[in-house]
């Protein structure tokens, strides 16, 4: 019966705690580099992503009890309020909305006369967001939709405000989704006031997006807005994707150095579109 | 040998195995519970903090190969680097089990200071691990997660002892 208390034990017997270690040190670089170099564990990831899910979701519930409760009890008044702003915008959206048929169907029939191919409609898909890394340095995160609702790789997430990131993994219910802002993320880009193509590359930091290979004489502003060109076929054209925030002539640097803010954002809401339809056509000469 | 071991009060107490797992599994389940995504950086690591109290308390049932599993578990879930997380956990045990039986006798607002350290010492282990795959941009308030766990660490530790009973004699 003493002998339960084992971690007082004179001369403990078995692998010492630093050959342990060194085990598992091997075990670690074999295994990080497998995943990140080799992509070699992305099956072993998947089968674990379909095993969690059904605990994501759990833990989920709590959260959305809370809102869907909290929803239930709001103030009349408050109700009232967002309910006439609601509808003022829609009214103006709705002129709007006018306008852009028209304005589609003309552009259609221009593409028709120019012999230039259509674009196709885009179709979305609602997801949530099911997990962000715990290192707030690893720029992606994992939302509820997977090839079970049809999300392909290479698929574009927007939010509301502009583009996201790009579908990277896909498993059954829930898919990765790689930020604008990866490192290693790059997004051909058209700058909407001359329509000059570029390309816009993420920093690893949060909020920043760098245009790298731009000469000095380009006619580039503070305040430019930049939307995807659709030129590689992976992202659809016309999604908003940053703002120019400054402008560094780079001293004695071949290129400018130009900084810009992404208009999308993680932490504004839990929801996401996936851009699910078929990859628009390429549009314009080239 | 009846007089060194009393009945009564001072009865030794320690953890049931089920306990522990089930900590281990609550704690896992914070880990993943939503987290309000502009306050991401405080989100204190809770399977990382009940491990180490499982190690100081526990050793025999919690070892450096469990915490590299429970941190593979982490990665697991959030889709994040593997053998991140398991990596760092390792060396955080590792590096608890040195001083382990120190700590052991510490009440736990002392432990605080130490277990600070060590969480600084798997985030540091991290970052290590993510300038080895490329990164290279770490914003300075990654680390605020460690004050965060820090302050949760004498909750936690009231809680768990809490789940202490009598030692029973293991069927062998």
């Amino acid at each position: 019966m003493p002998a339960s208390n084992s971690h007082l034990a004179l001369f403990p017997h078995g692998l010492g705690a630093g050959s342990k270690l060194l085990i598992y040190l091997l075990l670690s670089i074999a295994v990080i580099t497998a995943d990140t170099e080799f992509h070699a564990l992305n099956r072993v990831r998947a089968a674990m992503n379909v095993l969690l899910y059904p605990v994501q979701t759990f833990v989920q519930t709590p959260w959305l009890t809370y809102n869907r409760v909290t929803g239930f009890f709001v103030k009349q008044a408050q109700l009232q309020r967002e309910n006439s702003a609601l509808r003022q915008s829609f009214i103006q959206y709705s002129l709007a909305m006018q306008r852009y048929r028209n304005l589609e169907l003309e552009n259609q029939r221009l593409r028709v006369l120019l012999a230039m191919q259509q674009r196709s409609a885009l179709t979305t898909r609602l997801a949530e967001i099911l997990a962000v890394p715990h290192d707030p340095f690893q720029r992606q995160i994992t939302v509820n939709r997977g090839s079970r609702a049809g999300i392909i790789p290479g698929a574009a997430v927007i939010d509301e405000a502009g583009l996201l990131g790009q579908v990277t993994q896909v498993s059954p219910f829930s898919s990765e989704v790689t930020l604008l802002t990866s490192k290693d993320q790059s997004v051909p880009v058209l700058l909407q006031r001359t329509g000059l193509r570029t390309v816009i590359f993420g920093t690893g930091a949060e909020g920043r997006l760098e245009i790298k290979y731009l000469p000095h004489s380009a006619d580039i502003r503070t305040g430019d807005l930049l939307v995807t060109s659709g030129l590689d076929g992976v992202y659809p054209a016309g999604l908003a994707v940053a703002k120019v925030v400054q402008i560094d002539p780079g001293g004695s640097n071949a290129f400018a150095n130009i900084v810009c803010k992404p208009l999308a954002a993680v932490e504004r809401n839990r929801q996401v579109l996936i851009v699910a339809g078929t990859l628009p056509a390429v549009s314009g000469k080239p | 040998m009846q007089f060194a071991h009393p009945k009564g009060p001072s009865m030794p107490l320690s953890h049931r195995r089920s306990v522990i797992a089930a900590s281990l599994f609550v704690a896992f389940l914070l880990n993943i519970a939503p987290w309000p995504l502009e306050y991401v950086w405080l989100r204190p690591d809770f399977l990382l903090l009940v491990t180490l109290y499982w190690v100081i308390y526990q050793p025999n049932y919690l070892n450096i190969g469990s915490a590299w599993l429970l941190g593979l578990l982490l990665d697991l879930s959030d889709g994040g680097r593997l053998g991140q997380h398991a990596l760092a956990y390792a060396v955080t045990v590792f590096v608890l089990l040195l001083v382990q039986r120190r700590m052991y006798n510490f009440p736990p607002w002392q432990q605080a200071l130490p277990v600070t350290a060590l969480l600084l010492i798997e985030q540091s282990v991290c970052i290590l691990v993510a300038t080895f795959t490329g990164d290279t941009h770490y914003p300075i308030e990654y680390f605020a997660a460690i004050i965060t766990g820090a302050a949760c660490w004498v909750p936690l530790w009231l809680t768990l002892h809490r789940l202490r009973t009598p030692d029973v004699p293991e069927a062998k």
